[in-house]
């Protein structure tokens, strides 16, 4: 039988001690986090690693959650943010080469459009990471901008204007606007490799890469 | 591929990105600048979702099942452990104490029933003599110190062996690993630490075994991989 109780209803009964009730949470929000979670790390592997990790620390600290947040932007957050801890480790731990290589896995729809599809995935990857995040959460995930700004903790302002120049990038990329465009406008110029945030404090350097022109090749 | 709006100064774009994403209308000259944003902004809401491994969320539920389970034997106030930061801070669990008490009871007689249902050591020191004693501290873990341990403790490492991260660099090497102990390829882990069994350092996985409440906790050396599997301890709990 379906359980038909909220999101908010299971963790309060989790709170409670009602051991159905958070196994009910991970089969609602497993797949919804991992993928949340591969799209940030850009890695399958350590996404599922950091799905497990957030969904272990949400189990155990569920007395915390005070409802000031859905449950749905409270697992989110805890995903986020332990995505940028391994982000952190990653980058102090390792020197391997970065590579263009996509590692998400694209559905097996012979209607799809697999090449749209990877295109979207690839040039989603090279946006800097706060772009990429708020790009994700409200155009991918749904997310209302307050519901995303919960989530990143940061202002709703903020998430406004990474998504938009997010967005902007992705339309080059993805070949909705012709890439010269981009030369005198964007910032980052387009002999600069795509690395990192937009300024913060704290900001994470994200993986990043050489980029690769709609038309091929690097720049 | 659209040529940019002619009546657009440089640097406005951004500016105008801004714009269209709170809805308002585009400027003159804007129009297809407009038109590529909404393009895009059409394509990520079409893109599906990257497809989830199989046995994910069946893993997910082993994880939270082995986290409960271990919650309930250990009536220790739990130890401060390293949280993903930006999430909340650790804090007792309000679990109802009674069904706890009634928990840690049945967990406690299932434990020793099924204490120590296979137990291999490894140990490659000459017979008759002292373990050596560790000459120097396992590289040092992003997440702290290893645990020590003794085979004598194994069985009763399974809540060492949540949560905690074994700092591994390469999923793909700890999966040629898992296989080398007879385990499916893309075997997750529902936990991972580093430690020092006996005196010598590896990592301790605990392995969902498919069975409710019964997990496996392996220890291997980092000498582990395709066909090598420097098994340092492997025992059944639970159940």
């Amino acid at each position: 039988m379906d359980d038909t109780r909220s999101d908010e209803a299971l963790l309060a009964a989790h709170v409670a001690g009602d051991p159905s009730a958070f196994p009910e949470l991970v089969r609602r929000y497993s797949e919804r986090l991992w993928a949340f979670a591969t799209r940030i790390l850009r890695d399958s592997h350590d996404a599922s690693d950091v799905v497990q990790e957030s969904l272990i620390s949400a189990y155990r600290n569920a007395s915390r959650w005070r409802g000031e947040a859905t449950v749905n932007t409270w697992l989110h957050r805890i995903v986020h943010n332990s995505s940028l801890d391994r982000l952190r480790r990653r980058r102090t731990r390792t020197a391997e080469p970065l590579t263009d290589a996509v590692d998400v896995p694209l559905h097996r729809d012979p209607i799809l459009d697999r090449e749209r599809v990877l295109a979207v995935e690839e040039a989603l990857g090279r946006l800097p990471l706060a772009q990429r995040a708020a790009v994700v959460l409200v155009d991918m995930e749904g997310m209302t901008v307050a519901e995303a700004a919960a989530v990143l903790e940061i202002k709703e302002g903020t998430v406004k204007s990474r998504a938009a120049r997010g967005r902007y990038r992705l339309a080059q990329l993805l070949g909705h606007l012709r890439p010269e465009y981009d030369t005198a406008s964007d910032p980052v110029g387009p002999t600069a490799r795509i690395v990192g945030n937009d300024p913060a404090p704290g900001g994470v350097q994200a993986p990043g890469g050489q980029v690769r022109s709609p038309s091929g090749g690097d720049r | 591929m659209t040529d940019p709006a002619p009546g657009a100064r440089d640097g406005d774009a951004p500016d105008a990105a801004e714009r269209h994403g709170a809805g308002a209308a585009p400027r003159p000259g804007e129009e297809e600048l407009f038109a590529a944003l909404d393009r895009t902004r059409a394509d990520l809401a079409a893109a599906p979702r990257p497809v989830a491994p199989e046995g994910l969320t069946a893993s997910l539920l082993a994880a939270v099942a082995a986290e409960a389970a271990a919650g309930a034997v250990d009536d220790d106030p739990p130890a401060r452990r390293r949280v993903a930061p930006g999430s909340v801070t650790p804090s007792r669990r309000r679990v109802g104490s009674s069904r706890r008490r009634r928990t840690v009871a049945a967990l406690a007689v299932a434990a020793t029933a099924a204490a120590v249902l296979a137990v291999v050591v490894l140990g490659t020191g000459p017979a008759g003599t002292a373990p050596p004693a560790p000459t120097a501290a396992p590289a040092p873990s992003p997440t702290g110190a290893p645990v020590v341990l003794t085979s004598g403790d194994l069985p009763q490492a399974l809540r060492a062996g949540l949560g905690g991260r074994d700092g591994t660099a390469d999923p793909a090497a700890r999966a040629a690993c898992l296989v080398a102990h007879g385990l499916p390829a893309g075997t997750v882990p529902v936990g991972s630490r580093a430690v020092v069994l006996d005196g010598r350092p590896g990592t301790l996985y605990v392995v969902a075994t498919g069975r409710a409440a019964v997990f496996r906790l392996l220890v291997v050396g980092p000498g582990c991989g395709p066909g090598s599997p420097d098994t340092l301890g492997d025992v059944t709990v639970g159940g």
